[in-house]
């Protein structure tokens, strides 16, 4: 059975937009395969319907049946790992050998390295201003 | 299912009660005109306060005698004492007239073969029939070849965020005419066919407990009825929403970062003394997308409220500004085909007995600058060759 793996540097998961994923794919085929590809991918999960985009890939051809590839990705700056009710977008650098077999690791992308979660932190009911005059002032929420 | 139960209800009833006096109709155009005597003529009174005619008439055909009681194509249904009693007067007794003999079946004879304005009323549940079987086929074909639902495709390598212009954005409140114009046209033309059924409906009763035809009938006019009234009562409140309140919002830039400022100005252009309460607030909510047996559905829910005004002095009603910051840690706006994450400015007047006033602009919130990477993690993504691992 096809083994697949991906080895982050340091095991880091959690990266902010911008930065260079970084770390080693590796592999050892039962058979040889056409081509390996690895990527790295944005995908939604929730209620709605899954839609996903793959924002950078690398493609090997005729690999060895036994093999490593250090890698470096670049992430864009968006969009950021989030989860809601409704709405959820994960991150995942997937190892795809054709034919073959695959392996995934997901990946948190954000500016603190962790999840936004949707709803975490509403307001408190102190953040409500007073009204404003009719006229031209302002206040800040 | 519902289109099947459209198609059997709509050729029921028209083959029940116009079947027969639209064959008549088409058929009378052949028959042949005799000299006739009317020999009854009068109104005998009905159940209630309703009347009926009576008019039969003798006539010689082929050499042959013979008697018939048919006025009309449409069979006379119970009427007022005055329609009936102008009915009969057409026809007193004694009167010499010409009436129409089916040549085929001479016992079957016409005083008056005109059309009447009553044989329309078959178009209802005709057209009834005809959107069970528009839709049973549609249903046919759709299940021998399924079209796909599917919203556009987003352009290939495009960012999932909206398109972000720093302009100001505003919007108004729709007068709402359109709405209303629609509505009572829609209720008009419903219930103007609606009414004849309802009158035959109300004729039938009046006689009395009514027997199999009368009971169909009824049962048939009911949803058109209560689909009838919900038609003018929405025609109704769409009425009144016109008379409304109609807000307007601006905001200074159709796009901010997260922890950034924008500017969010209202005005009411009349009739504000109605209002009870305005609140003006921002809304972050997630939308999904998915598909729902053969169509695509979209389900939102409101992750966050920043409330901005909350006010019920009527004189901060008419115009005001306030000034948002977005959260710094609120999440940026994300679209993709079926899922998003959108940020609106609302603004709502709460109307005592009166439709309320709702308005939103939404905006865009895009990721707040970083500071750049760290240099060790900026190289490119430079790819060294495979190697290959030694065998264990």
């Amino acid at each position: 059975m096809s083994d697949l793996r991906i080895d982050l540097n340091d095991g880091r998961t959690q990266y902010r937009p911008g930065e260079v994923v970084t770390g080693v794919a590796r592999w050892s085929l039962d058979a040889p395969a056409q081509m390996i590809e690895l990527s790295v991918a944005w995908t939604t999960r929730g209620k709605g319907n899954i839609d996903a985009e793959t924002v950078e890939s690398v493609r090997l051809s005729d690999p060895p049946i036994n093999g490593e590839h250090p890698f470096a990705l670049r992430l864009p700056e968006f969009p950021y790992s989030v989860s809601g009710r409704l709405v959820t977008v994960l991150w995942q650098l997937r190892l795809l050998a054709h034919p073959g077999g695959q392996a995934q690791a997901n990946l948190t992308v954000s500016p603190t390295g962790c999840e936004l979660v949707l709803g975490e932190s509403p307001p408190s009911p102190s953040d409500i201003p007073s009204a404003p005059p009719a006229d031209d002032a302002q206040t800040s929420a | 299912m519902l289109f099947a139960l459209f198609l059997v209800a709509g050729l029921v009833v028209t083959y029940s009660f116009f079947f027969e006096p639209w064959t008549t109709f088409i058929a009378s155009r052949g028959w042949q005109k005799t000299p006739c005597v009317v020999t009854v003529s009068r109104a005998e009174r009905a159940q209630g306060p309703y009347y009926r005619p009576n008019v039969q008439f003798r006539y010689t055909f082929a050499g042959a005698a013979y008697s018939s009681a048919r006025i009309q194509v449409v069979k006379p249904s119970p009427d007022t004492h005055a329609e009936t009693k102008a009915l009969i007067d057409r026809y007193p007794e004694g009167l010499r007239t010409t009436c129409w003999v089916d040549p085929a079946d001479p016992r079957i004879a016409l005083l008056d073969r005109s059309f009447q304005p009553q044989l329309l009323i078959a178009l209802f549940p005709l057209a009834l029939a005809l959107v069970g079987l528009t839709g049973l086929l549609a249903g046919l074909v759709q299940a021998v070849q399924p079209t796909d639902p599917e919203l556009p495709p987003t352009p290939a390598g495009a960012m999932p965020v909206p398109e972000a212009d720093p302009r100001p954005v505003r919007r108004k409140a729709r007068g709402g005419f359109r709405a209303f114009a629609a509505a009572a046209i829609f209720a008009l033309l419903w219930n103007s066919p609606t009414w004849f059924l309802l009158r035959e409906v109300v004729a039938i009763w009046s006689e009395g407990v009514p027997g199999c035809h009368g009971w169909l009938l009824t049962v048939f006019t009911l949803p058109f009825v209560i689909i009838g009234l919900f038609a003018v009562v929405a025609a109704l409140y769409l009425l009144l929403k016109m008379f409304s309140p109609r807000p307007r919002l601006r905001l200074s830039s159709g796009c901010v970062p997260a922890g950034g400022y924008i500017d969010v100005t209202w005005r009411f252009t009349r009739w504000i003394g109605r209002i009870n309460r305005l609140r003006v607030y921002v809304e972050g909510r997630e939308e999904a997308t998915y598909r729902r047996g053969k169509k695509l559905a979209t389900d939102r829910e409101v992750f966050i409220t920043i409330p901005l005004v909350d006010t019920a002095k009527s004189e901060d009603y008419r115009h005001g500004r306030v000034r948002l910051n977005v959260p710094a840690d609120a999440p940026p706006s994300f679209q993709s085909r079926h899922n998003r994450v959108a940020w609106a400015v609302c603004i709502a007047g709460e109307i005592r007995r009166f439709p309320d006033v709702y308005l939103e602009l939404e905006f865009i919130v895009v990721p707040s600058p970083q500071p750049p990477v760290s240099a060790d993690s900026t190289a490119a993504s430079s790819v060294p060759p495979a190697r290959p691992q030694e065998a264990p």
